[in-house]
């Protein structure tokens, strides 16, 4: 990539760790363990998401303030998380990259019963209903996940603080 | 016989369990358990389906749709790796015997048309592909229309035949006829400057069993049934308008068909006009909003007139036209008189039926029930089954063979089987 497309981003504190509690689990789909487990909340949910790093910059998405726990809302009972992410400039061409990273990580983590929605905060992108309707049709998403440079990609930014990522990004149209 | 394909980039064939041997013992093999629950006193339409076939080594990527030929014994498979697979079933083995290539990328749905002479297909390139079927099994493209501005997600052919109608991520359905030398958009339904329209993408499409009448769903988490302008053809004006509104309530209700009841007559119970496919001239006559509550992907119109779908929200529900008990009426009606449905004597004559069946739905009554009711008045909810799946249901279809019977498939892997009972 010649140029960044946001060469001089604000920095932010990595905020304390917030909660002592580890966040990894194994929720087993049947078994009786219901009503022991914790309830999904907007924390852990933050934790999964706080170290993707940024496509473009050697930071975090939350160094960046891309993502925040203000914008996250999770409804356990229902099975519903929905995170919204405020790229570091209104034209942002990484914009559904990274939202495509938030969707894939919480894929990942979360059991297969909830449901993700991944949407731009209100007003933060020059093409924010675009990218929107990109990142909530899901075929798209399978089809993107399916091309080996761009799960590529998002593992690169998936693996956690450092490393570099680049290179021209076209999400399936 | 069913048929399902998956991101595995396998296709599976799924076959009734015939014989009496059905009723105990477990199904066989790789089998999908049949979505009925298990008490046979209670459910008589207790199915055994098991899996007779998987399609493999073919596809590199997902398979994204799969479509019987009107005969019953080819399909067309279309994948992610843009390519669309044609087999046949030969010697008791599936083979594939064509590969039509063409489109640039990700090839999103394939449709035989009722002759099974075309073949349409579209995908994530913008384009819309019609194919002839050409002795010795070599097809060849006559047709590639540009007109979607973004990628098209579903084709399917109106019963009578030379009428194609696509619809995608545009928010627009279009309607493709024939002029005797090439293919032509005649006219595009939603999207700036031709009336109200979806507001987002639009996921399936499906014609009424008599061909009269156009429904699609979409994102925009309605359901909307396009038919002829009141009066049209009789070049009669005025009441056209943004069609009837039929909005469901959230109380669980309304399960019953209380919607309907309360939306009255509206435009959606007015006089039709008849439907010439060659000159297609629809509108929006009625939008189902309020019973999803998210994404709708699938819908299918079945042989009793009921409108099936399924959507993100893990729900399968049923919408029919007029008086719900009126219907319920006529179907156990037409349940007692063929309490038992049997299941056809060999595999391979129940794919011939289905075939032949499906084509005949267009226009006369085939055996077994048909349509319920004058197919008029207001919609309404019949039936809604909550957590129908564990993930988003994909894709919902009919049965052309039992006009009760419906086909589910959800992002978990899973596909079930429901019966549709009257109360």
């Amino acid at each position: 990539m010649a140029e960044l497309i946001n060469p001089n981003p604000i920095i932010h504190e990595r905020k304390a760790h917030l909660r002592s509690k580890p966040v990894t689990r194994a929720e087993v789909v049947g078994a009786g363990t219901d009503e022991e487990r914790e309830p999904i909340d907007v924390l852990e949910i933050f934790e999964h998401i706080r170290d993707i790093n940024d496509p473009e910059h050697p930071y975090t998405l939350e160094q960046l303030n891309v993502v925040s726990e203000e914008h996250i809302i999770v409804d356990d009972a229902k099975g519903r998380v929905s995170v919204r992410f405020t790229p570091t400039v209104a034209h942002c061409s990484m914009a559904t990259l990274i939202g495509l990273c938030l969707r894939v990580k919480l894929l990942r983590c979360l059991p297969p019963r909830f449901k993700v929605d991944v949407q731009l905060t209100a007003g933060s992108h020059s093409s924010e209903a675009a990218v929107n309707k990109q990142l909530a049709d899901k075929e798209r998403v399978a089809a993107a996940l399916e091309n080996p440079n761009l799960l590529g990609m998002v593992n690169k930014c998936l693996q956690g603080p450092a490393g570099e990522a680049g290179g021209a990004l076209a999400m399936a149209p | 016989m069913l048929a399902s394909c998956s991101g595995d980039k396998t296709v599976r064939i799924w076959s009734r369990r015939r014989g009496p041997a059905a009723a105990n013992g477990a199904p066989v093999g790789d089998a999908m358990a049949a979505s009925v629950p298990a008490d046979p006193q209670q459910h008589p339409q207790q199915q055994h389906w098991y899996c007779s076939a998987i399609l493999d080594q073919c596809h590199t990527r997902t398979i994204r749709s799969v479509a019987w030929a009107p005969s019953g014994r080819a399909l067309a498979t279309a994948s992610f790796d843009a390519t669309v697979a044609i087999w046949e079933l030969s010697g008791g083995v599936w083979e594939q015997v064509a590969e039509l290539e063409g489109h640039e990328n990700e090839v999103k749905c394939v449709a035989w048309n009722p002759d099974g002479r075309l073949i349409a297909t579209c995908g994530r390139d913008r384009s819309v592909w019609i194919w002839e079927s050409m002795p010795g099994r070599e097809y060849e493209c006559v047709d590639v229309k540009q007109g979607h501005s973004q990628d098209v997600k579903v084709v399917r052919w109106h019963p009578g035949g030379e009428l194609l109608v696509s619809a995608g991520y545009d928010d627009t359905l279009r309607l493709w006829t024939y002029d005797g030398d090439e293919w032509g958009c005649a006219q595009t339904l939603g999207g700036s400057g031709f009336g109200p329209g979806h507001e987002s993408t639009v996921w399936d499409v499906a014609w009424d069993p008599t061909g009269q009448r156009l429904a699609s769903c979409s994102d925009d988490r309605t359901v909307k049934v396009w038919e002829v302008r009141p009066g049209a053809g009789a070049g009669a004006g005025g009441a056209s308008g943004a069609g009837a509104e039929t909005r469901g309530g959230e109380g669980p209700a309304d399960a019953g068909g209380g919607g309907a009841a309360a939306a009255g007559g509206g435009g959606g119970g007015g006089e039709r006009g008849v439907f010439v496919p060659s000159k297609p001239d629809l509108r929006c006559g009625a939008t189902l909003s309020g019973y999803h509550v998210r994404t709708v992907f699938a819908l299918d119109w079945g042989r009793l007139g009921l409108i099936a779908t399924g959507d993100g929200e893990d729900s399968i529900q049923v919408f029919g036209q007029g008086d719900p008990d009126a219907a319920a009426l006529q179907l156990r009606a037409a349940e007692r008189h063929a309490p038992h449905p049997t299941p056809p004597a060999a595999p391979a004559q129940a794919q011939a039926q289905a075939g032949e069946e499906g084509a005949q739905a267009a226009g006369s009554d085939g055996p077994g029930p048909g349509l319920l009711g004058e197919q008029r008045g207001a919609w309404g909810r019949w039936a809604r089954v909550e957590g129908a799946h564990e993930s988003d249901i994909n894709c919902v279809r009919w049965s052309p063979v039992e006009p009760q019977l419906l086909a589910s498939s959800c992002d978990d892997g899973a596909i079930k089987l429901w019966w549709l009972a009257a109360r």
